[in-house]
């Protein structure tokens, strides 16, 4: 009994299958899109149930300039 | 309402077919009214030769992209208004909305923080696309994509559309009355016009991919959005391309989700892995390293390209024309000008250059192909593709017009150059 207890306790900790919201996964995500793709940088926000979930910049605005991504437009 | 070669579309056509993609026009017909920047063109002189464009399908009968009728829309703002587009965005969207974007003229604090545009070669690297760039004035293509905005200040505009769908979808359930709906909406238009716009209006295509990746099994258009069914859910979303510059919206109401994806680069992998990324977060659906995906969806593409075999001309016979025969103006009727000169080199032999009176940044070097077809290769290589340019004569073999067409050995029926005629006039 303990035995089966366990593994459902083990089974509860292990994160589901389904994908959940994950700021610093999406952090790493963005950082790979840019330099796989050839990307100076982005920005993205994410609005969910009224609430500014996410709002970042990453990489270059310019390149020559050295500018950050942060409160730059496009 | 514009008038188009087809009678029947140009007496039938409403404000909503300005929006959908079928008014049987060739995909991007009208763009090299637009592009590449500077664009020579005023807004009312592309409403205007929207009637030199030859339809390729009836009317209303599939979708094909079409950023001059965009243009249209915003003229027609601008007419019923009596506001110019950038001030009517300004005044209705932006300032109700608190939104510090720009749709024409901005301080120059905002243009000094705003992002370069860049395009990407394997032999050169990352370069960037001046012409492009944000120069802090309005542009004639404003209407069909020449918003200036970050990601933060876009999400207000996302919030509103989620907040008034929401709204609408409660209000109506608890049985309240339209008064209370309009007092309590963030949009500048009812919610009426908002389900109107949300609405499907023309088919789009549904790829493998599509239905693999997302269970997407139709995808259509609104007005002004793309729809589609994403892991059982109403998808809505448009993306937006400049060279240079990409960008990337969608949303899920049911969710309560929306996305902003805006960057500065010109591979769509970027923008599309980040979306997927975000969206599946969200649903309860298996997560992929979306970079990998399209990477790996991208090299296959390029193999099925590189699979068709090269396309590039290679000359069968000697040119038969003199520089003296070639040289001088060649008019359109509505595209205007090309002129061709004759420069001196530090070589022997003279070069033939062609300039647009139009299109600034259309000038290039012109080159014997073979018989009377020559090659132009635009100096801005980023801005055009390569093209013939077919000179014709007559029986004298005097030249007397020009016609141009991609360089590629394959024929195209549905190039930028398909409705123009240049007749040399001098």
């Amino acid at each position: 009994m303990k035995f089966f207890a366990l593994i459902f306790i083990l089974l509860g900790l292990i994160p589901s299958a389904a994908a959940k919201w994950d700021p610093q996964a999406l952090d790493a995500t963005v950082k790979n899109a840019i330099d796989t793709f050839y990307t100076p940088g982005m920005s993205v926000s994410v609005v969910h149930q009224n609430q500014l979930l996410y709002a970042k910049g990453f990489g270059l605005a310019n390149i020559a300039k050295q500018l950050r991504h942060s409160t730059f437009y496009y | 309402m514009p008038t188009l070669q087809n009678n029947y579309a140009t007496q039938h056509f409403t404000i909503e077919d300005l929006l959908t993609h079928k008014s049987g026009l060739v995909g991007g017909a009208g763009d090299s009214m637009i592009w590449p920047e500077p664009s020579g063109f005023s807004r009312q002189e592309v409403v205007k030769n929207l009637r030199y464009l030859t339809p390729r399908d009836q009317f209303r009968q599939r979708y094909a992209y079409s950023n001059v009728l965009y243009i249209t829309a915003g003229e027609i703002v601008e007419k019923i208004s009596g506001k110019s587009f950038e001030d009517f965005v300004d005044q209705y969207v932006f300032k109700p909305l608190d939104m510090h974007c720009y749709a024409g003229d901005m301080p120059k604090t905002a243009v000094n923080k705003s992002a370069m545009s860049y395009g990407h070669r394997d032999n050169e690297g990352i370069y960037p696309i001046p012409r492009n760039a944000i120069q802090g004035e309005a542009l004639m293509s404003a209407a069909a994509g020449g918003m200036v905005c970050s990601a933060a200040e876009m999400s207000k505009w996302v919030s509103a559309l989620l907040h008034d769908t929401k709204m609408d979808d409660e209000l109506k359930n608890l049985g309240e009355t339209s008064e209370l709906i309009e007092s309590s909406q963030q949009l500048p238009f009812s919610t009426k016009q908002l389900n109107k716009m949300w609405q499907s209006y023309t088919i789009l295509g549904v790829s493998d991919t599509d239905t693999e990746w997302d269970s997407t099994y139709f995808r259509n258009y609104g007005l002004g959005w793309r729809l589609s069914n994403y892991e059982g859910y109403k998808h809505i979303s448009h993306t937006g391309t400049l060279s240079g510059y990409q960008a990337f919206v969608a949303l899920i109401p049911e969710l309560e989700l929306g996305v902003v994806v805006l960057n500065n680069g010109s591979n769509y992998g970027a923008r599309s892995a980040v979306m997927q990324t975000v969206l599946k977060m969200f649903i309860d659906t298996e997560q992929k390293d979306w970079v990998a995906e399209y990477v790996a969806f991208q090299d296959e593409r390029e193999q099925a390209y590189l699979s068709r075999g090269d396309t590039t001309p290679k000359a069968l016979a000697k040119g038969t024309l003199s520089n003296k025969q070639v040289v001088g103006t060649y008019r359109d009727q509505w595209f205007g000008d090309f002129i061709i000169t004759e420069q001196a080199t530090n070589k022997k032999a003279n070069i033939l250059r062609i300039a647009s009176s139009r299109m600034a940044n259309l000038r290039g070097t012109l080159s014997a192909f073979q018989d009377a077809s020559y090659k132009i290769e635009w100096d801005n290589k980023n801005a055009a593709s390569d093209a013939f340019m077919h000179f014709e004569l007559d029986v004298e073999r005097k030249v007397i017009a020009a016609q141009l067409h991609p360089f590629s050995t394959k024929i195209s029926s549905s190039h930028e150059w398909r409705d123009m005629y240049f007749l040399k006039v001098e």
